[in-house]
């Protein structure tokens, strides 16, 4: 039947133009200088300041709205953003910041004291998880149009750095009224993006802000796309469909550093990732077992091989990019010796890890892929002295359940601040008044702590905080494993990014060449 | 015969309302004795007990769990399945947003996977016994057994490193078209954009081969044995005494006999494709209810969660309803 | 040996041996031999880490070579894929084992008593068949914990219908047939009856569907493992050492390569088992099939 094998003919001829189409056809320079296409692996949850508490959220909120206070270029030391300047009393506990002027927010009215004032009044209404961050601030004073006066409950020296938290970015009170709830979904800052489209889990678009106070962006629009899976992220990179990239996992950033036509900054981060014991139950309550587990794990090798040289050792509770680090701490922190670490644990009465009950070790490796072969090298490390532990590995909401219930023996977690300063490892991890997860007590680390965060020189503060270091340390409440390193990676065209410790990702500096 | 086809439809459709109700609360009841707290998910580990409470209260988590699957029944019947707590948007707007990518992708590989399989199966009946036949077999069964996570992966490195396809995501968002059908292959053809279109279909083809593959090899196997089968019964071996011609004889009446089971089967395995996809959208980073499933429940997000199954599964019903119509639709001898 | 058979025997173990059964069962011996002797003779610990991280196959190691390489951890892959044959088979067998023994009476019950009794655990099986299978089975896995054991059970529950079903059609068709009448009448109970007479015609078809899903149980296994819900780390299982190895397939691709095609090839030893299995047991096969054959033979001849 010819009418068939017709047919048959105008199929296989459509298919095999559309292959040669497909290998021929190059779309035209699509590549705007004035687009950027950033590719992530992380994934917003809302674009409110008042109630996002995640590093996803913050990638876009923090170009979406100024804060009064924001970090210099690449550090953790602070610098005016929105306020010119600020000033506190003797012990801490009144601070003025001065505004600057003729600031707009993308609705076109001009920011003032009032509108900080009803920022953090609605950020306390809100209560989202980031809200009790606040509590220390008792009242908000409008001194005038553009002076804002913050009376706290208590001394708190950290206080311009908690100013640098994407909560207290003003926001625009006008659309914040009139939203409501959409207002996550419809931001209206003072940054120097604004939001053009958002479509949850897949994208979203920002377009430059043409009366930012600082002057218009060098790109017209950012595209942020979502990558659910980081090896999707790194063969984009690589075909060149993204212009930067941020959460490619540790197992593909020695490739890429070798890639001729990818650059690509790192900086130290501020994150810590430790290992934690239940220090409410047997053998936990026994520092020699603690001790001994913090001289079994195989520190290099992990940073070596799984890390692959993408973190470096967390000697003590805090990170080597924060002020306050102890510079000698190396000398006095625990290194790999499995040979003490056996004498260690007959010491504390478990000879070869007889006499020990089951130990289970919580991790999640939903957002830390790598945590979940660092567990195995633990394990096996642990294995080696004579401790048997099971690695349970579990969605993140019942991690934390569990976290919280104080439902565990062993836990690995890493923590990431919420203001550049040594109070936020020390108060929340530590002390008795915070999170309390390991249970641990030390009278002289809550005096210490206390202290510290009413005292506002900066010399003072730091000798209290080497001398915390020391002691928790010496306590060895954890063991500690190590301090992720912040990467991006780039196209050879986009100039002018800049990486900072505390995650701050900017876009208003970038720029693409030709 | 359309008004047994009527009744027919209305018996079935009848059939359909207590599966629905018990595929409701099978994912309710799935979907509560997960373990973690949705709570905690959405504040945060720094969360205070005031802020959990107030939370746990504004979702109705604090009421018996009768008086929770009566609300949302009533919620299902007026197609509201409430609010994602976590992602913060309504579960309907965020199935509706994602289905069409699953379902091209679908499309596209059914498509495929009839384009592979179909021919080979019938080569391979026409020849019962050769060495093409052989082959066919052969390919069919390596086909059902390739597992779509390593052949996912196997197609990702030849294709997306070697030969430099893009992947992940359905476009280049710089070639994205207007959303009017949702599905990117038409709505680029309708904006005239063939770029956006090739694009598309690049991107589509790496996914796309990875559900066809095991499922042509299912096809190839099924065509051969129901045309054998046809070609082998009486009915066939009447029409040849009755000297009708050889064409006609194999493409009128064995064909569409062998299609029979063919259509049934690809009606049920639907449900494996659809599924399927959790893995290769997972894989290929593809915006589809698959991988949404799979966001959902690692981040126990309960609406998300049973909204998504819920609607999976009433396609697949809708799905079934519509193969038993064609069934008895294509073979006058049935009359159910 | 074979000489000393009977005639019949002889005939039934040439029926049985079809092409796709002897290459199926050659493949699975193999895998499971070395599943056995591998882990007995290795000099490897398939737990221990070393400093050979990532090492190609056949690259030098401190006893054997590293046949298959090492993988991220510098375990022996070798070893532990081989340690993971006993896993995942076991893993396979007790789940399909699971899934049948409770299909099989829901079926035999449905099909043999019939009325409310039917209609109410029919409906359950429809419930359960019409929510997507993998979908449930993420479900059912997500909300009793992620472990390989509780992967076990929400792939036995998903699969379940499968043989209720199948038990009940044979269990309604054999019912009807003389000899059960006799035996009802006989006065025998209907435990013997379900036993005695029902469930023997009902091997066969089980028998083939089982050793289908034994393939079909594995990937489900390996692809829950894959995403995260499975087997845990450190423990050598197919799926868990693909989804980790997904990462160093571009540095290391005999990481994740090797584990896949033993799930594959595992896979498709099933399969072709089955496929002979079924056609030696399909009786509408039986017999008829020389008589097709030549049907075909002429039909094409006479039309060419």
């Amino acid at each position: 039947m010819p009418s068939r094998s017709l047919v048959i003919g105008v199929i296989g001829v459509i298919i095999i133009a559309i292959l040669v189409a497909m290998a021929v056809l190059q779309p035209p320079a699509l590549r705007r200088e004035a687009v950027l296409i950033v590719g992530t692996t992380f994934d917003p949850k809302t674009l409110d300041p008042a109630l996002a508490y995640d590093i996803a959220s913050a990638i876009v909120i923090q170009n979406i709205f100024d804060t009064l206070v924001t970090y210099k270029p690449g550090t953790t030391e602070l610098q005016g953003k929105l306020a010119e300047r600020w000033e506190s009393n003797e012990n801490a506990t009144v601070w003025t910041f001065y505004l600057r002027k003729g600031v707009k927010f993308h609705d076109g009215t001009e920011l003032t004291a009032g509108d900080v004032k009803y920022s953090i009044e609605r950020a306390k209404e809100l209560q989202g998880p980031p809200a009790f961050l606040i509590d220390v601030i008792d009242t908000v004073e409008v001194v005038d149009d553009y002076t804002v006066r913050f009376i706290l409950k208590y001394p708190f020296a950290p206080f311009p750095a908690l100013m640098a938290f994407m909560l207290t970015a003003p926001v625009s009170p006008e659309a914040a009224e009139e939203l409501g709830e959409s207002f996550a979904e419809n931001p209206v800052g003072t940054g120097p993006f604004k939001l053009e489209s958002w479509v949850k889990g897949q994208e979203v678009v920002l377009v430059a802000n043409e009366d930012y106070w600082r002057g218009k962006p060098k790109i017209d629009k950012v595209i942020i796309r979502i990558f659910k899976d980081p090896s999707s992220l790194r063969i984009a990179l690589e075909n060149g469909e993204v212009d930067m990239a941020f959460g490619i996992q540790p197992s593909d950033v020695p490739a890429l550093l070798e890639n001729p036509d990818i650059k690509s900054l790192s900086i130290e981060g501020l994150v810590i990732e430790w290992l934690g014991m239940n220090l409410r139950k047997e053998p936990f309550n026994n520092p020699l077992f603690r001790k001994a587990v913090n001289y079994a794990i195989n520190y290099d090798y992990i940073l070596e091989n799984i890390l692959k040289g993408t973190a470096v050792r967390l000697y003590g509770p805090l990170p080597p990019g924060i002020w306050g680090y102890d510079p000698n701490i190396e000398s006095y922190a625990y290194k790999y010796d499995p040979e003490k670490a056996k004498e260690l644990l007959a010491q504390a009465g478990y000879p070869n890890g007889e006499g020990l009950p089951k130990i289970e070790l919580l991790i999640s490796t939903e957002e830390r892929a790598e945590r979940g072969e660092v567990a195995a090298v633990i394990q096996d490390n642990l294995r080696q002295i004579g401790i048997e532990v099971e690695i349970v590995n579990l969605d993140w909401s019942t991690f934390l359940d569990r976290l919280f219930a104080k439902d565990f023996d062993m836990y690995m977690v890493d923590w990431f601040p919420d203001y550049a300063d040594p109070d936020n490892w020390f108060y929340p991890l530590f002390s008795t008044e915070g999170l309390g997860l390991d249970g641990y007590n030390n009278s002289r680390v809550d005096e210490l702590t206390r202290k510290a965060r009413t005292i506002t020189d900066v010399e003072e503060r730091t000798r209290i905080y080497h001398e915390l270091q020391r002691i928790v340390v010496e306590d060895a409440p954890w063991a500690f494993l190590y301090v992720p390193k912040l990467y991006v990676f780039m196209q050879k065209n986009v100039e002018g990014f800049v990486l900072y410790p505390a995650y701050y990702i900017d876009f208003y500096p970038v720029y693409k060449t030709s | 015969m359309a008004r047994s086809i009527l009744n027919y439809l209305f018996m079935r459709l009848l059939q359909v309302i207590p599966t629905v109700l018990g595929v409701l609360f099978i994912v309710f009841f799935l979907s509560r004795i997960l373990p973690g707290n949705p709570v905690i998910a959405i504040l945060g580990p720094k969360a205070t007990p005031e802020n959990i409470e107030k939370v746990v209260k504004e979702l109705g988590l604090d009421k018996d769990y009768f008086t929770q699957f009566i609300e949302y029944l009533g919620d299902v019947i007026r197609l509201d399945f409430g609010r994602s707590y976590i992602m913060n948007v309504e579960v309907r707007d965020l199935l509706f947003d994602r289905l069409p990518a699953s379902f091209e992708l679908v499309i596209v590989a059914y498509i495929l996977s009839i384009i592979i399989g179909l021919p080979l199966g019938i080569i391979a009946a026409l020849k019962r016994g050769t060495w093409v036949d052989d082959l066919v077999r052969i390919l069919g069964v390596i086909g059902i057994s390739m597992p779509t996570i390593w052949l996912g992966m196997v197609l990702q490195i030849v294709f997306g490193i070697y030969l430099g396809f893009p992947v992940g995501e359905r476009i280049d968002p710089l070639l994205a078209p207007k959303k009017v059908t949702g599905f990117m292959l038409i709505d680029t053809l309708l904006e005239g954009n063939i770029y956006g279109f090739l694009d598309a279909l690049k991107r589509i083809a790496l996914p796309a081969l990875t559900l066809a593959l095991p499922l042509s090899g299912l096809l190839m196997r099924l065509v051969r044995t129901s045309m054998v089968e046809v070609l082998l019964s009486d009915y066939i071996r009447t029409a040849k005494m009755k000297r009708v011609p050889r064409d006609v004889l194999l493409y009128r009446h064995a064909l569409k006999n062998a299609l029979i089971p063919v259509v049934t089967v690809m009606g049920l395995y639907f449900a494996v494709v659809v599924t399927g996809d959790i893995i290769v959208e997972t894989i290929f980073s593809w915006p589809g209810i698959g991988r949404l499933i799979y966001e959902a429940v690692l981040l126990r997000d309960y609406m998300v969660i049973q909204g998504a199954v819920i609607f999976i599964s009433l396609i697949y019903v809708l799905v079934n309803l519509v193969v038993d119509v064609l069934y008895f639709y294509i073979d006058p001898r049935i009359k159910a | 040996m074979l000489g000393r058979l009977s005639p019949e025997a002889k005939e039934t173990l040439a029926r049985f041996m079809q092409p796709s059964t002897i290459i199926g069962l050659s493949i699975l011996v193999g895998i499971v031999a070395l599943g056995v002797i591998v882990p007995l003779a290795s000099p490897y610990d398939p737990y221990a880490t070393s400093e050979d991280v990532l090492r190609p196959p056949l690259s030098e190691g401190p006893a054997w070579p590293y046949i298959l390489g090492t993988d991220s951890l510098g375990r022996d892959l070798f070893t532990r894929i081989f340690y993971a044959v006993s896993i995942d088979l076991a893993v396979a067998l007790v789940t399909v084992g699971l899934a049948v023994s409770i299909g099989m009476v829901i079926g035999l019950v449905s099909g043999y008593f019939g009325g409310i009794l039917d209609s109410v655990l029919m409906r359950i099986m429809d419930v359960l068949i019409s929510i997507p299978g993998f979908m449930l089975a993420i479900a059912v896995a997500a909300a009793l914990g992620a472990s390989l054991f509780n992967a076990m059970l929400a792939v036995a529950v998903v699969t379940i219908p499968i043989y209720a079903r199948l038990m009940r059609g044979v269990t309604l068709s054999v019912k009807e047939q003389l000899y059960v009448t006799a035996a009802k009448e006989a006065g025998l109970s209907s435990f013997r009856i379900l036993f005695r007479h029902i469930l023997p015609n009902a091997m066969a078809p089980l028998i083939v569907q089982s050793t289908i899903e034994l393939g079909n149980a594995i990937i489900y296994i390996a692809s829950l493992s894959f995403i995260g819900l499975g087997a845990q780390e450190p423990q050598p299982e197919w799926g868990l050492m693909l989804s980790t190895g997904r990462k160093y397939l571009r540095e290391a691709w005999w990481y994740p390569t090797f584990p896949g095609l033993m799930i594959f090839l595992v896979v498709l030893a099933f399969n072709l088992i089955g496929d002979g299995l079924r056609d030696a047991l399909d009786p509408r096969l039986r017999g008829t099939l020389k008589i097709r054959r030549s049907i075909v033979w002429q039909l094409l001849k006479s039309e060419t």
